[in-house]
């Protein structure tokens, strides 16, 4: 402590001010706030990912199908559920899209 | 050893790296908001303004080169944050009514509950700048150099201003020191409880 009163005051009611604040979740929340904004990030890269994906897999159809034969047989009860081949392809390759970035952000 | 302010930040930055900067948060939020707190008198208005000073931080991250301390700069923009809101008319008269409050009467605030009404009149009765300055240097344990970064403002201004805040807060405090016939002297150390805390005099 100091031989000035007026710094003694200060000092020991800023301390006490800030050891209380130490122990509340403003830095939890804070830190919530920056993750959204991450997340919110992450979220937009992988829905551009999957447009994009969805774009190449109609444009590259047969490299789709020689990729996974599979892909090329549509089960019936897929085929009326409106569940093409390509779309799978498109979820799929999202799918790694947004693992990628995922991983690249860190956070896993 | 906890690692400095400045490798967390080249950490930061190098890796975006949001554990290191969740560091810097969970090391300097507590004094900035009480450094707020006492220079706007407002709880929730000094929380805001700090929230926004850390997000600002965060995404200028890269823009901190290092020629001060991190928590200069930090607090630079938590002070550019504080006046900004100040500007504006309805934060301004916010603002005015938490320090006539201050001033007034006690509160039943959990953040004021803590700081004695002689405290809060002397602090009162200065102006934005020469608080800003006692508290950064006094209260927070600044360097005049630090002060001056933070406040963006010129060494021997910050100097004076110093001065000037002790001379009238002394002033202040010795008005009611004499009206009780004693020595202020803090109560609480910052290792005792804080509810209840109060000055004698």
């Amino acid at each position: 402590m100091s031989s000035d009163p007026v710094e003694d005051i200060l000092k020991s009611d800023f301390d006490a001010l800030a050891d209380r604040l130490t122990r509340d979740r403003f830095a939890e929340r804070i830190l919530f706030k920056l993750g959204a904004r991450q997340r919110a990030r992450l979220g937009v890269v992988a829905f551009a990912g999957g447009i994009g994906a969805a774009f190449a897999a109609s444009q590259f159809t047969g490299f789709v199908s020689a990729l996974a034969p599979a892909l090329g047989n549509a089960a019936p009860e897929m085929a009326s559920a409106g569940l093409s081949p390509h779309l799978l392809a498109a979820l799929m390759l999202a799918g790694a899209l947004t693992a990628t970035a995922l991983v690249l952000r860190q956070d896993f | 050893m906890e690692p400095a302010d400045i490798e967390l930040v080249t950490l930061a930055k190098a890796a975006q790296n949001e554990r290191a900067f969740a560091v810097l948060v969970r090391r300097h939020q507590a004094r900035l908001r009480a450094f707020l707190i006492r220079l706007c008198g407002d709880g929730a208005l000094a929380d805001d303004i700090a929230q926004e000073a850390f997000m600002k931080a965060h995404a200028g991250l890269a823009g901190f080169k290092g020629g001060g301390s991190f928590r200069s700069w930090l607090y630079a923009i938590a002070y550019r944050e504080f006046l900004q809101d100040a500007r504006k008319a309805k934060a301004a008269a916010r603002l005015e009514d938490a320090l006539k409050d201050n001033a007034a009467s006690p509160r039943t605030d959990t953040l004021e509950a803590g700081m004695s009404l002689d405290l809060r009149k002397a602090l009162s009765c200065l102006d934005e700048m020469e608080r800003a300055a006692i508290l950064l240097c006094d209260a927070a344990g600044f360097s005049h150099t630090e002060a001056a970064s933070a406040l963006g403002a010129p060494l021997g201004s910050v100097k004076t201003y110093v001065a000037r805040a002790r001379d009238k807060m002394r002033a202040a405090l010795s008005d009611t020191s004499t009206a009780g016939g004693q020595k202020p002297t803090a109560v609480a150390s910052p290792s005792q409880p804080v509810k209840g805390k109060h000055y004698v005099f």
